[in-house]
């Protein structure tokens, strides 16, 4: 998908070392996520039932740990998107190739969590309000970037990085957006249960496991896509005679 | 760790000042169109009878919930200011109660406001079972 020319276009750093450090941070990120894994799940299991909704509370530890991690994977591909297109790094337009799929899987986790929960508790499935409609918006443009990555005619090319990387950072828009619609229009999804200027209007109980489960879905979303960026930049480890151009 | 020459720093700034735009243009344009994108109107900003289908919503006013012998259910919906009666003929979502708040599709003929589909909405309180709601 890239083609990595010379070593040098990384930092000053020496990049074998940088790509063995980070394949040792993806390494133990994963298995942390995969330690953390039983306890989530003891958590929630023993969670008691919500006042209103009772057992359908339980969707709660895997809606709002997705979205949390997509939006934290997109802040981290605008932040190489930013570096791709000042310091023209390869590197970092490999980190937003690498995090799309995963950002895209976390969006579609939360999409057909949320719907299920919507079924549940407010009698339908989906409806056409702000937070749904501009969920759905990011979803399928994360798709979009996913396919236009794949595209034969957007390879390898300065240009075609600029475009992409100038396509991420167009959509934290709608990521603002997606947390503002709640705020800004009446929908019938709820407003944010945990602000950073009040108390969490969530319940001890909950909040638990409710934390455990985010910690699993971040680091195990972010291990993912470090995975995959050391997979794209895995000929770098190879002697220069024995690359094969990706 | 990465070096900021002139024109990286050019660059940034380009970057900040459209993303800045970007968003100022997102808030304002909210805030002219905010009614266009609202997915429902309360009983106070429903004036007369309307003809084609629109969503009404506000809390159920507690004690005005009514079961139908026919298997339908009639309520009270109000926003503190007006309160408009609902009938609704299908049975309703499970968490339909006295104090919620919940979504009606349908028309309005001036008096009642007749509905063909009835959501229910989450607060974003989420309390155990041993604590009283606090309606």
């Amino acid at each position: 998908m890239i083609r990595l020319v010379t070593p040098s276009w990384f930092w000053h750093w020496d990049s074998i070392a940088v790509l063995q450090a980070t394949t040792n941070l993806a390494r133990s990120l994963v298995m942390t996520a995969l330690l953390l894994l039983p306890l989530a799940l003891v958590l929630s299991w023993r969670s008691p039932d919500e006042a209103l909704q009772g057992h359908s509370v339980l969707y709660l530890y895997l809606h709002v740990p997705a979205a949390l991690s997509c939006f934290f994977l997109y802040a981290l591909m605008s932040a190489a998107a930013v570096m791709s297109l000042v310091w023209r790094l390869k590197a970092a337009y490999a980190f937003c190739c690498a995090s799309t799929a995963p950002c895209l899987l976390m969006a579609i986790i939360t999409l057909s969590t949320g719907s299920l929960w919507g079924a549940d508790t407010w009698g339908t499935y989906w409806i056409w309000d702000a937070r749904l409609t501009s969920f759905l918006f990011l979803t399928l443009f994360l798709a979009l970037l996913q396919l236009l990555q794949w595209h034969p005619r957007l390879q390898r090319t300065p240009r075609s990085r600029k475009i992409i990387a100038g396509l991420i950072l167009v959509g934290l828009v709608d990521v603002f957006f997606i947390h503002q619609s709640v705020l800004w229009f009446k929908t019938l999804h709820q407003p944010p249960s945990i602000t950073l200027i009040a108390a969490p209007t969530i319940d001890s109980a909950f909040l638990w496991p409710l934390s455990i489960s985010c910690l699993f879905f971040g680091l195990s979303s972010i291990g993912l896509s470090l995975t995959r960026w050391i997979i794209l930049l895995a000929p770098l480890l190879l002697p220069p005679h024995q690359r094969r151009k990706a | 760790m990465l070096p900021l020459k002139k024109n990286h720093k050019q660059q940034l700034s380009r970057l900040a000042l459209s993303a800045l735009a970007l968003v100022l243009g997102l808030i304002f344009w909210a805030r002219a169109y905010h009614t266009a994108l609202d997915l429902y109107l309360t009983p106070s900003e429903l004036h007369g009878p309307t003809a084609q289908n629109i969503r009404l919503g506000g809390h159920i006013v507690p004690g005005s919930i009514s079961f139908t012998p026919s298997g339908g259910v009639a309520f009270i919906i109000s926003d503190t200011q007006s309160q408009i009666p609902v009938i609704y003929a299908g049975a309703p979502p499970s968490l339909f109660q006295e104090g919620i708040e919940t979504i009606a599709l349908g028309h309005f003929d001036g008096y009642t406001f007749t509905a063909a589909e009835l959501f229910v909405k989450h607060d974003q309180n989420y309390r155990t079972k041993k604590e009283p709601p606090c309606f």
